[in-house]
């Protein structure tokens, strides 16, 4: 190559590597406000920012990899858990966990509903930010690795329009994100109680003197437990603290009859 | 010397901002290759570099001996 091609070449590719530079660097630019879900930042997001930063989550906590590795990492919980189990949660955690047995508690913080709504509808933002997988290995919540758990994985597509079918796909995702606090695991409970042989459980249970509830069969008290968990509460270490059950209660109202219908069936093939 | 080195330093910076570009494209193939030929031009850079300013170190001693 001649002196004179040599500088052309120099000169040309400067030129075509800053073009490239300042392309990407404008697209970059233009690519911030749908990775960061902006349009979804409102007042409430906004307020519960302030909560989050006031009660110093941050300090145990962790979002998008930033924060103190003490407790798990909050980027995807309100996916994870969806807001039903984090409005329980904040306002009692300690009904969810026993200090002898899990060693570590997180403080009740004493936050109103509104600081509650207002930080749910935060964390809810975090969560549809575009983080492209980062952290790549992030602190699961609780029971996301627990056998027969689903936390925090995808929601899976139904395979066919079978209603149990639908059911197990309903009940894998969130809302209403049944799998976030039942296993189908025998023996494995995490928030709530496990669901293995729920069939078999649920007909004993209704035949037992105990049993207050208005159920007549299996089935009955499954739909009796998701839309009036109320009806009927069992003692347990967790998941009836003070005689009311954890489990929430909108579900008549959030979920679809025919969705009700379709859990219930796919929760009466569970062995 | 210099027009070599220019080439080479060309080639990396060029080979870098293609790298980058196909990347944004969802091309990783395209993209590693060409990082590999950014990173082989920018050694080559280097080795001529050093080459050229041993021989030209070498050459000067013998100038100045008696």
């Amino acid at each position: 190559m001649t002196k004179r091609g040599t500088r052309a070449f120099f000169v040309a590719s400067t030129l075509l590597s800053a073009l490239v530079f300042v392309a990407l660097t404008i697209d970059s630019h233009r690519k911030i406000p749908g990775l960061t879900n902006a349009a979804a930042i409102d007042a409430s997001v906004i307020a519960g920012k302030n909560v989050w930063h006031r009660n110093n989550c941050i300090n145990c906590h962790t979002l998008l990899g930033e924060g103190a590795y003490y407790a798990p990492d909050l980027t995807q919980i309100a996916t994870q858990r969806g807001s039903a189990y984090l409005r329980e949660f904040l306002k009692d955690p300690s009904r969810f966990y026993s200090e002898e047995r899990d060693r570590r508690l997180m403080p009740t913080l004493g936050l109103s509903d509104a600081d509650i709504t207002a930080l749910i509808a935060f964390l809810g933002w975090v969560s549809k930010i575009d983080t492209q997988g980062w952290p790549p290995r992030p602190i699961l919540v609780k029971g996301s690795a627990v056998p027969g758990a689903n936390v925090g994985g995808p929601a899976a597509s139904p395979a066919s329009s079978d209603p149990i079918e639908l059911g197990r796909v309903a009940f894998n995702s969130t809302p209403p994100g049944c799998s976030a606090c039942h296993s189908i695991a025998p023996g494995v409970n995490i928030v709530g109680p496990t669901l293995s042989g729920i069939a078999a459980t649920a007909s004993g249970r209704v035949r037992e003197g105990a049993y207050h509830g208005q159920a007549k069969d299996a089935a009955g008290y499954i739909r009796e437990s998701i839309l009036d968990p109320n009806a009927h509460v069992l003692a347990g270490p967790t998941f009836s603290a003070g005689g009311r059950s954890l489990m929430p209660s909108d579900y008549g109202q959030t979920l679809k009859p025919e969705q009700v219908d379709q859990i219930v069936a796919y929760l009466l093939t569970l062995k | 010397m210099t027009s070599a080195l220019l080439v080479l330093l060309s080639l990396a910076a060029l080979s870098v901002s293609v790298a980058l570009l196909s990347a944004a494209l969802d091309l990783p193939l395209l993209a590693d290759v060409l990082v590999a030929i950014a990173a082989v031009s920018g050694v080559a850079a280097f080795v001529t570099t050093a080459v050229f300013t041993v021989r030209r170190a070498r050459a000067s001693g013998r100038a100045v001996r008696p």
